[in-house]
């Protein structure tokens, strides 16, 4: 399942495999940064999810903790957003013919 | 053709940029600790006075442009040199060829940073900068820093250059003198190739868009060109503006930031 390569690749800090889940045409809205007092989170694009998270897995203090999948579309973790926790919720919203992620957005749990 | 004033163009952007300038048929010089048309130290005051005094004398009826451009990054260099280069020696300068600029309708163009976006600056020595700008007490605060702690000391004197240009463009502009800031991105140039590892993996890290896939850093000719054209007359309508020319690494990491 798609989720189960997305968790993957967000423990593993691989932020190639990560945006290997996404399609080309695709779209990953965080809305939990602003509760640590960061900019929200709109990237659009597999490349860029690939060049943003190699930002925040190397020098952005970005990690997930404790995955706990809801179901094939929902898993809810520990964000940490350079040292500040927040419970997320991701959900993916669509996916395309090839099951990559087309639309995910994450929110406060 | 003008006459442009640019420092640190030895290598690096400054070198392309005068390139591009001379193609243009423009009269550069180059004022640098190395090789320049006019040497002196820019981290001093002696050195600043020096080379200010020689413009005076050689172009009496003013310059048509000067590019702020010497600097140093952080991580090797000494603190005290980080903040006597890039900030004083880039508005003491400015500053002092503001009467030869007016004569002829000049503009100031600040080589800054996209590292100022990255909130990695000391916001405290910026606010020491812009507000309290005493080189001789700022730098006797800063001295004992660690050289490896250096790149918060670089972003915030890259920050306090953009911010003291933005202060500064409504007056200037209003006396016929354009004042803007670029801020490039990662790009190759004597000072990223002497990074310490940690460096290179973290400027790595700061992606740019334009060049995905491919060589991660920059051409230094991408980001002179830029600085060539907003200190160009065709840029007349650039005043107080900070452009980034970082292939999109600002947006990327930034895109709700759109003022």
């Amino acid at each position: 399942m798609i989720i189960d390569d997305y968790i993957k690749a967000l423990q593993n800090k691989d932020y190639e495999a990560l945006s290997a889940c996404f399609a080309e045409r695709s779209r990953m809205f965080d809305y939990c940064p602003s509760l640590v007092g960061r900019e929200n989170t709109f990237l659009f694009g597999d490349k860029a999810i690939d060049m943003y998270f190699h930002n925040q897995f190397v020098i952005g203090g970005f990690s997930v903790e404790d995955p706990h999948v809801v179901n094939s579309r929902t898993v809810n973790f520990y964000a940490n957003y350079a040292g500040t926790i927040i419970h997320a919720l991701a959900q993916i919203e669509n996916v395309d013919d090839s099951g990559k992620i087309q639309e995910l957005v994450i929110r406060p749990a | 053709m003008g006459v442009y004033v640019i420092t640190g163009a030895s290598s690096g952007i400054g070198a392309k940029t005068a390139e591009i300038l001379k193609k243009h048929g423009h009269e550069v010089v180059n004022i640098d600790l190395k090789d320049g048309d006019i040497s002196a130290n820019l981290a001093t005051k002696e050195g600043r006075q020096f080379a200010l005094n020689a413009l005076h004398e050689q172009y009496p009826d003013g310059i048509d442009g000067m590019i702020c451009n010497a600097g140093v990054a952080g991580g090797r260099a000494p603190i005290p040199l980080i903040v006597s280069l890039n900030y004083f020696g880039a508005t003491v300068m400015a500053e002092g060829v503001f009467d030869l600029l007016k004569k002829k309708h000049g503009s100031c163009t600040v080589t800054s940073s996209n590292s100022i976006a990255h909130g990695d600056a000391r916001m405290d020595v910026v606010g020491m900068l812009n507000n309290n700008p005493d080189e001789a007490r700022i730098v006797n605060l800063v001295k004992d820093y660690d050289p490896a702690g250096g790149h918060a000391f670089y972003a915030a004197t890259k920050y306090a250059l953009a911010r003291w240009a933005r202060r500064m463009s409504a007056q200037w502009g209003a006396s016929g003198v354009r004042l803007n800031a670029v801020a490039p991105g990662n790009v190759r140039t004597a000072m990223t190739d002497n990074l310490l590892p940690e460096q290179r993996v973290a400027m790595e890290a700061i992606q740019v868009p334009t060049h995905y896939g491919d060589e991660p850093l920059m051409d230094p000719e991408e980001v002179a060109n830029v600085i060539a054209f907003v200190a160009s007359p065709e840029a007349r309508g650039l005043n107080g503006v900070v452009l980034f020319a970082d292939g999109g690494t600002d947006a990327l990491l930034h895109s709700e930031k759109v003022y």
